[in-house]
Parts: C-alpha cells; structure tokens; sequence
C-alpha cells in the first residue's frame, strides 16, 4: 500500500451535507478517537514522556472472584502489558511505558492527586449508573504550553509542556456488578483483565471507538463465555498514534482525502478502511468541516474507504461523536452478530449481508 | 468460600443474555432502561455547571434540566442530573460514556437517584439512556437519535445486523416504544438468580418471622429485564428442625412490585439479619 495516498469520494451518497460549529469540530477530527482538549483546535492528550505509572488497590468484594484463575494484581498487569506490548506484524509501533507502582490503600477516584488507581472498593460516595461496568476518570491539564497545575500529592507546580497532558486517571470498577479472573467467565459477569484492558486504553488517552470488534468499542452483544483481551489493529494503531515508536510512520501507511457531494466537503462523515480482503473494518475516523478525513496507522494492505452519512439532515441534529458509534459490521469473530463491510457484488470473498444503507458508495479506493 | 461457588455456580447456570465483550457498558434494552429508572421524562438543558467537589478530589458536572413531558415517575418541573467529570479553567476531567447535553436541545432521558445524593439525577446506562431529539429539516418530523449507534429494537430484536448507518427514528415510534416498555410488568424468568442481604425481619408469631432485604448485585436476567442492585426482596421465614425456610415472595424494582417464587434455607444459630443468600426463581 503506498502510503499517504489521497483520496477524494466521489459518487451519490445519500446524505446531506451538514454545516458545523467549531466546537464541534474538535470533537472529529481523529480515527480511533484519542481523548482530546481543544486549544487553538483539537488537540489529543498524551502522558508525557509517553510514560505513566499506576497503583492498584488490591483490596476486593465478594463481588470479585479469582479461584481458579489470576490475581486481581496478575489480571490487571497483563492489561497494561497487552498495550505496552502490542505489536503489528511483529513490530512494535509504540514507544509507551508503563510503570507499576506501589499498590495503594486509595479506594475512590481523585482528579488532583495526580496518582493512578485501580480501585474495586469504591466509597458510597461514588455513584455508577445502573449499567455500568467500571469508569475511568481522565484529567488533563491543557493550554498553549507551558501549562502550569497542581497536584495534590507532589509539592509546588507541575508543568505540561504540551498542549494537553493527562495527568491523573483513576480506574473504577462497579462494586456491584460481578468480576471474575478465569479465563471463561459466567455469562451475568466481567472478565477482570478484559475490563482493566479497556479501562486502561482511556487511561492512557483512547476514547471509545466505532469499531466493533476493537478494544475501545464501549459494549458488545454477545453471549461468549470468553470475553476479548486483545486489541484489535484500531486499537494498535491509535496507542501508536499516541506515542509513537521511529518505527510507526515506516511500519504503517496513512489515507486520506476528502468526502464531497456535489463539489462540498461533507462535515462529519464516518470513514472506514475495511480490509479488501476480509471485509473487516480495520481502522475509522471522521470528517473535518472541510470533509477531510486522515486515518492513520494502516498496516500494510489493500483497503476499501467506505463513507457513511452522520448527518440526518442538512440545517440541524447533525450528528457529533456522542452520538456516534454505530458501525457494527466488520467483526470477524463467530459472537458477534454483524456482517462483513463489504459488498458481495464486487467481493467475491465477501460472504455476509453487506449493508444496506448506503449501497451506493462508488468504486475501490486504494 | 461457599457464597462464591454459589455465586459462580448460579451464574453458569443462568439462561440470561449479557454482552460479553465487557468494556465499559451494558448494553440496556429499552425495557431494561426503562426498568432501571425511575423517571423517564422529556426536557431540555436550562443550566449546567461544574465544579470541584467540597474536598477538591473531583469535577462534577450539574445539569438542571426542564421537564417538558414525565413518561415516567412523579412530575417535576426540573431535575437535576450529576455526573462525574467536567471543565474547570484548564483541568479537564473526562469519564468515557458521559452526556454531554446541548443548549436549546432536548432529551428523552432515563433516570434514577444518585446513590451519592437521592435529590440528583444519574442517566441509566450513562450515555445509553440520553435519546437527544431532533426536527428533520425536509420533514419537519421529530425524529430521535440512537445513543452510541445503538438501534431502536427492543431487546427481542437486538439481533439483526445493521440495516442502516443513520440510527435515527421518528419521536412518535420511538415515544410508543418507550411507553409499551415503561408500561410492560417486569418478568423474572425462572431460573433466574441473585444475590441478597438480609436487612431486617420482624416476628410473625411463633417461629415465623418476615423478612426483608436487598439485591446486593444488579442483576440481568434477560435481555428484557433487570434488577438493579439496592432492589428490596421480602419474604417469611420459618423454623423447621432447627432450620430457617426462607420463602421470598416479593420484589420491587424501582417501585414495581413483582411476584417471585423462591426458597432459601438457614441453620438456626445466628441472626438472619446480615445475611447473603443466592436466590434461585423457581
């Protein structure tokens, strides 16, 4: 794939074009969503140093159980290993450090200790809404740099020398739902390291992404026994656009280019590189106000570019981000229930029901 | 050791359906929204703020939002909705899955008491229970949007792949949906199981007592039905041969009063009060 190919989307898609505030437009200019401050433009949050540490609470309900399978300590270390550790065809693309620290007595969230727990004894003081698994509390520190704050623990000011810095993230897991550490989990419950990996993705600076089958992607309907801990190339690639190792812009390709219709870039389009040949969505962005869409950190591949409409209508309710996350094909796996992205009538490969809206999305973009 | 294989036994056991690529929500049904709240109102943002909390450890965002329309709970004409994160000068705080309303927008939201401050609001399901209305343009219709992509199906048909990648729906379809599932009883499936905690019980004559607790887990029995943990369960209890029979007869989610059939059994010896026993629903 030859990299940082522009593309332009041509053809009749369904939707409307839609006109968009600025406030709005911080909100979509990424794949894979990383957390974002706005300064000057969407700017996303990063540790910096590409290095953080975190602190657990290994302290645990009758809600928590782990006969027969890791330790809370054990299960939560191998979701910050899964994206330290990650690769893409063998290679590691980011340069991210994390650091266990000392475990903590610290069982509630603290968005100015500047110290990160996991914590799964939270305080009544702590509300979850019915539904919720667990929550990480991100705090950033943002503005033209050098930007000064406090923490609480640490003495005088601290400085963030990039636009936005996280500072503190805080992990809590619902004290009334049920976690288990074995590698098959009962069907009303949670896998501790599966939860932690996501969790930990926002930690780290990842917002929920629109791809089914990823890491990021805020919930599933599926009944498997054994909950997903890996990460999936959306994932991979948005740590690695994070905190890059030399290796990311060599290993990985970008595309780019514009949606328009009728000669106007379209603002908040959902774009999608599905995988030519397995009909998979690999990696998501959106639309800027111009209609430019970059989805960087492609592996090598050959790609179709698919533009979905955001925007119900031309003058209002358009759609932002929050509303987003709607793209539910492309799952590979055998339990989750979505069809390929792809289109039978010129995928030969392409085995499930192609979506039906919109179906005239015009030619293979490369 | 015995509650946990209890616990781990009931919930193999369970029939029920869960999304099992465990992030940071369940997915909620309609009805199961609907279940959990005690409100569901239509309104719209007239005021939001945010602050450090009283200790400085945390931001919280406060919207007061007018109510336009109750389809659910006891009128109010403004409720207040909490949730954890917001801006303050240059500290961000952000919890992935969080409202974020508009001005001169309006929601059909899905609340329930903060356990923190019953006088708040928090939004069941967190971003899933915030259905933000718009006017089509060409058709003047109000239509919905599907937080988070998710379709407007009830749970029984969650399963179909996606048709469409605009998640929209007209105000009037989705208003009868919510109304069917707000008026839809509560059904627990037999089998179903959950723990409980004895809160008290008073003496119903000689070696009979009622029994009175709470679900200590939130509990998803179905695709259609959920208990939500703090959920009271009562029943009578009778000694047999130096023998508690508990039977439970009644539970109440959120105000509604559903009709169980389950037995527990305990040992003379010490007070009921305290204890935690998994409920089976025969």
């Amino acid at each position: 794939m030859r990299r940082s190919r522009s593309l332009r989307v041509r053809g009749s898609l369904l939707f409307a074009a839609t006109i968009a505030s600025a406030a709005f437009c911080a909100l979509l200019l990424f794949a894979y969503n990383p957390e974002q401050d706005n300064v000057n433009g969407p700017v996303p949050a990063r540790w910096q140093g590409s290095a953080t540490t975190w602190s657990l609470n290994p302290s645990t309900g009758t809600n928590v159980h782990t006969n027969g399978g890791d330790t809370i300590s054990a299960a939560v270390t191998k979701g910050f290993d899964t994206w330290q550790q990650t690769l893409l065809n063998g290679q590691r693309i980011n340069n991210l450090t994390v650091t266990p620290g000392p475990t903590t007595i610290l069982t509630d969230p603290n968005s100015a200790d500047c110290v990160n727990i996991l914590s799964f004894v939270p305080s009544s003081a702590v509300s979850f809404p019915t539904g919720t698994i667990a929550f990480t509390d991100v705090v950033s520190a943002f503005g033209s740099p050098p930007t000064n704050y406090q923490c609480s623990t640490l003495p005088g000011l601290q400085t963030c020398s990039l636009p936005s810095c996280l500072i503190d993230a805080d992990i809590i897991f619902n004290p009334v739902e049920q976690f288990y550490t074995t590698a098959t989990t009962p069907p009303t419950a949670f896998d501790v390291q599966a939860v932690a990996t996501h969790e930990i993705g926002h930690m780290l600076g990842l917002d929920h992404s629109g791809i089914a089958h990823s890491m990021m992607y805020p919930f599933g309907d599926t009944t498997a026994a054994i909950q997903e801990r890996t990460l999936a190339v959306d994932d991979v690639a948005g740590i690695a656009f994070l905190y890059p190792s030399t290796s990311f812009s060599t290993l990985t390709g970008v595309i780019s280019g514009q949606v328009t219709l009728g000669g106007l870039g379209i603002f908040g389009s959902h774009v999608i590189a599905i995988d030519s040949a397995s009909g998979a969505a690999v990696i998501d962005g959106m639309t800027d106000l111009q209609g430019n869409y970059k989805l960087i950190g492609l592996p090598p591949g050959n790609y179709n570019v698919l533009a979905l409409p955001l925007a119900p209508d031309i003058n209002s309710g358009i759609f932002i981000l929050d509303d987003f996350a709607g793209w539910s094909c492309g799952y590979a796996g055998p339990s989750e229930n979505s069809p390929p992205c792809c289109d039978p009538a010129t995928n030969i490969s392409c085995t499930g029901t192609p979506l039906s809206n919109p179906t005239n999305y015009t030619g293979t973009f490369f | 050791m015995r509650l946990r294989v209890l616990f781990f036994l009931a919930f193999f056991g369970s029939a029920a359906l869960r999304p099992c690529r465990a992030t940071t929500l369940v997915r909620l049904s309609l009805e199961q929204l609907s279940q959990a709240s005690t409100h569901v109102v239509r309104g719209h943002a007239v005021r939001q703020e945010s602050r450090w909390n009283p200790e400085h450890t945390r931001i919280v965002t406060l919207t007061t939002v007018a109510v336009d329309q109750v389809i659910k709970g006891r009128g109010a004409s403004t409720v207040v909705i909490e949730q954890l994160g917001g801006t303050v000068g240059h500290i961000k705080s952000y919890v992935p899955g969080t409202v974020r309303f508009f001005p001169l927008t309006d929601y059909v939201l899905f609340l329930e008491p903060s356990a923190s401050n019953p006088s708040r609001f928090l939004i069941v399901g967190m971003r899933q229970g915030a259905f933000r209305i718009y006017r089509d343009a060409m058709s003047r219709e109000e239509r919905v949007i599907e937080p988070l992509g998710k379709f407007l199906s009830s749970s029984r048909r969650r399963e179909a792949p996606a048709k469409t990648a605009a998640p929209t729906a007209p105000l009037a379809e989705f208003r009868q949906q919510v109304a069917e599932a707000v008026s839809t009883p509560l059904a627990i499936p037999s089998g179903s199981m959950f723990p409980v905690a004895i809160n008290s019980t008073e003496p119903r004559g000689a070696g009979r007592v009622r029994v009175m607790g709470r679900v200590i887990s939130t509990v998803y029995p179905s695709p259609s039905a959920v208990i939500p943990a703090g959920s009271s369960i009562e029943g009578t209890a009778e000694l047999v041969a130096d023998v508690w029979t508990i039977r439970w007869t009644e539970l109440s989610v959120r105000g509604a009063r559903v009709r169980i059939s389950a037995t527990s059994e305990q040992p003379r010896g010490s007070s009921l009060s305290g204890k935690v026993f998994v409920v089976s629903v025969r």
